[in-house]
This record gives C-alpha cells, structure tokens and sequence, in this order.
C-alpha cells in the first residue's frame, strides 16, 4: 500500500464521518479541498450514493465467515509467536536441518531446484523480498517441516556469518539480494534459472 | 453485566487512545462505550465471552467489543477466539448493509476482505495505529468506509462486477403501492415521478422498486446520480464532476441510457397500475 493510499484511506475515514449523505455538493466540496483526489473521491461517492439507494440483495453467512476468522486470526497469531520466537533464539535453516542429519549438500541433492549458493543466502537471511512460494514448499517437502516455519527461519534480520573477522573500525553491513539476483548469481542451470524467474513473475503478478 | 465490586487497589483503568484525527482532535470514545468497557474490564477476563453470548444481560456496543479483543490477545485461544468471532459476525451485518446490488459470491468476498483488515488492524498492531484506535471510536463508520472502497475497487475492476440480483428481493414485496398515473407517460416522466413523490416511505419504496428492475448497473448508476443525487450531465468547469466525465460517454450517450432505464422501469412499475 503507498503513501497516497493510506492518505486517502484516512481522507475517507474523515468524510464518512462528517458526511451523512453522498450529496453532490459534499463531494464538491471535497475535491476543492483535495484536488489530487478528485477521480477516487467522484467514484467513491458514486458508489456510495448507489449502495444508499438499493434494497438489500444477498444474505452474508456471517457464522461461516465468523469461523473462518477465528482460525485465520488464531493461526496469524501463532506464526507471528513463532517467528518471534525463531529470531530470538537464533535458529537458522541450516541448523534445523542438522537436526534431520541434512548438511547443505544434503538439502540441494534433496530439492533438486536450489544450489548451495542460494541455500547458504537463505541461511543468513541475505534474500530479501518476494521468495517464491515454491522454495519454502521444496524446503517444506524435505525438512518435514511446515512451509511458514520455513518461511520464519529463512526470513528477518540478516545474520553475519559466524566465521568471519572484521578489521574496519565502524560496523559492517551485511549484504542482501533480491531472490530474483540469488538465481542469476547461482551456478543453476539455464533451465532451473528460468524456472526461477516465472516463479518470481507469477508471484510478484498475484501479490499486485 | 454486573460485576462484583473489585478492591479498589485492583481496579482497572480504561485505556486512553493516543491518536489524533487530521484536523488535530484527540479521538475520543462516546461515553456509553467508556462506561461499558470500564464495568466490563473489572471482570476477569475469562468472563468476558459470556457477555456476548445469547443469555447476555446488556448488548456488549460494538466499539467495547474492539477494546476488549484488544485485551484479550494476551488471553487463552478460547477467549480470543470468542472475542473474534463475536466482532466478525458484527462487522459482516455492518459491511452488508453495504454491499447492495452485487451478486453472492462478490458480496462474500468482500465481507471477507473487510473483515480480514479490520481484524488485522486490531491484532497485529504494536504500537496501535490510527485506524485500530479509531475502531474504539466508531467500528460502523469504518466498516462503511472499507466496504464502499471495496466496491469501488470492485466496480472499477476491467470486468466489472457481475448481473445485478437486486430484483430477486422484490419478487417478495407486498407493501409497495404504485398509485402515480404518470408513471404511464414519457420516459422522463418516471424519474420524474419518484423524485416529486410527496410521501418519503412510498417514493422510496417505488423508486427502489423502479431502480431494481434497470437491468445494466451503469445504467442505474447514472440514474441514481442524475435524478436523485443531482449531478449534471456535462460541466465546463472541470472541477466539478459531471456525468460524461465520470463514466466517459457523451451526452447523447447517457440519454440513450436514460431512455434504456427508463423503458425498463416503466415496464417494470408502470405494468402494475
């Protein structure tokens, strides 16, 4: 959501209070003082002024959707502890895989799909951004774990890598990449690139 | 709602709201909802799923139902779950009431998605944000605002939403009764009807009846805008919104429109005299 939105967002929230009715002149009166607006707030009015003037048409299951909040709210709820909890106790990918008995080799033979390279970046939380989907499942698959405990170890604040030395004075930044730039800097085959990069389109196609 | 008197060292203090609204006045909650919340947060917490149960004595108001899910994230699933399952339900009836004229499987989506971000903004804010404070303020409006975006969006979707089911509801209806000759007449003399109508109940309840039978929603749309709303058809001052502006047709194209609904209200109505 962008800035403008949430402005506008918040400009709504202003007029349904102080407007009772979608009135002509109200809206004219809108867009005199927010010009920048003026298409959104003509066609939330006219919409508006439509929802007043129709009967009720449907009836909302409102016990079916009640339901499916309970558990979509208890579920957000649960991941959100985890993930707290993963970040605080510094649990890596690499490190819940040892528990299976998996090193990274293991879990690149395994998934067929990601290299080393990209196995040790989600290690370190190095990838940034829109991951596919797709890899946490891979994961998912070969670490008998559930895909957004997957996504919980993989993603956060990226983490330095525990054998290095640092002699500058001031602090080092730790690189991040794009996943998108994870896969070109792979050693994946052309194929398994271009794999990737549909998976990254459709991705970045659904979340818009 | 009666709860026992707690020893005043345990006496609990209704949380203050820290937001401000753009013209700079503290967001306040109405009285009735302080009142509520500070007698119902005396109790413990584990009581509080009884009071919106059926068997409650008092209705919990919607905007102490907020503040107490609020609470209650720190609570067991089975507080939590009630708290929201009860304001779902709340927010479903409230974003209904705006989702006139869509068909079933629209109106469900968007409830949905309603309730999804009212829900989001109440549990996953930490500091609160301005719109999980003003849920404590007044849920209806916000759940007003949200539903209308959602149809706005909706409506502006490239396939628009689909065949309007609004006359479903008027195979039913028994209360209406026409009584206007000129409903007879000439095209414009429909629109013309609804809006003279002296009687509020029966202008309304014969406009709503005429609007249901217009078959294409932009269709509608325009007549509402135009004969209830007053908008004009055209406007040389290009900040004001005008009807060929808003849906992108001519003029003579909205007349065509016009004459379209008007045919198909006059058919509808008019049939009945």
């Amino acid at each position: 959501m962008t800035t403008r939105n949430i402005l506008f967002e918040d400009l709504l929230e202003t007029i349904v209070i102080e407007e009772s009715e979608p009135s002509y002149e109200a809206l004219t009166r809108w867009i005199e003082r927010f010009p920048e607006h003026q298409e959104a707030l003509t066609s939330f009015f006219a919409t508006w002024a439509v929802q007043e003037e129709l009967p009720e048409s449907v009836k909302v299951d409102e016990y079916r959707i009640a339901n499916l909040m309970v558990s979509r709210t208890l579920d957000q709820l649960y991941q959100r502890a985890a993930k707290k909890k993963a970040h605080a106790s510094g649990i890596t990918l690499l490190s819940a895989a040892a528990q299976f008995d998996m090193t990274v080799v293991d879990l690149s033979n395994r998934t067929k799909l990601l290299d080393e390279s990209i196995l040790m970046k989600l290690n370190l939380r190095r990838i940034i951004g829109n991951i596919p989907q797709r890899c946490f499942e891979l994961l998912s698959n070969v670490m008998v774990l559930a895909t957004h405990e997957i996504q919980t170890l993989v993603t956060g604040p990226p983490i330095a890598n525990s054998g290095s030395r640092h002699k500058s004075r001031t602090k080092p930044t730790l690189t991040t990449e794009s996943f998108s730039d994870a896969v070109k800097a792979s050693s994946l085959s052309p194929e398994l690139k271009e794999y990737w990069y549909k998976e990254i389109e459709d991705r970045t196609k659904s979340s818009e | 709602m009666t709860p026992s008197q707690p020893p005043s060292s345990q006496y609990r203090k209704v949380r203050k709201l820290t937001h401000r609204t753009k013209s700079g006045e503290p967001y306040v909650r109405r009285g009735d909802v302080d009142a509520q919340i500070a007698k119902v947060i005396q109790l413990p917490a584990s009581k509080w799923p009884d009071l919106i149960g059926e068997k409650a004595s008092e209705r919990l108001l919607d905007e102490a139902l907020v503040y107490l899910l609020r609470e209650s994230l720190k609570e067991t699933p089975v507080i939590l779950g009630a708290m929201v399952d009860c304001l779902s339900r709340r927010i479903s009836r409230h974003a209904s009431r705006w989702t006139r004229g869509l068909d079933q499987d629209d109106v469900d989506t968007i409830v949905e998605t309603v309730n999804g971000k009212v829900l989001d903004a109440i549990t996953f804010n930490d500091p609160p944000s301005p719109t999980c404070e003003f849920l404590e303020v007044s849920l209806s409006h916000h759940v007003k605002n949200k539903t209308l975006s959602e149809v706005d969006k909706l409506k502006r979707r490239p396939q628009g939403h689909r065949e309007c089911p609004v006359q479903a509801c008027f195979e039913e209806e028994t209360t209406i009764v026409p009584t206007v000759e000129s409903l007879a007449d000439d095209a414009p003399g429909v629109l013309e009807t609804l809006v003279d109508q002296e009687d509020e109940q029966e202008r309304r309840a014969l406009a709503l009846k005429a609007l249901s039978k217009i078959t294409d929603p932009r269709h509608r749309e325009a007549v509402i805008l135009r004969f209830i709303r007053d908008w004009p058809i055209t406007s040389q001052d290009e900040r004001k919104p005008s009807l060929t502006r808003h849906f992108g047709v001519s003029a003579r194209q909205l007349q065509n429109w016009f004459n379209n609904a008007c045919d198909e209200m006059r058919a509808a109505v008019g049939a009945q005299l």
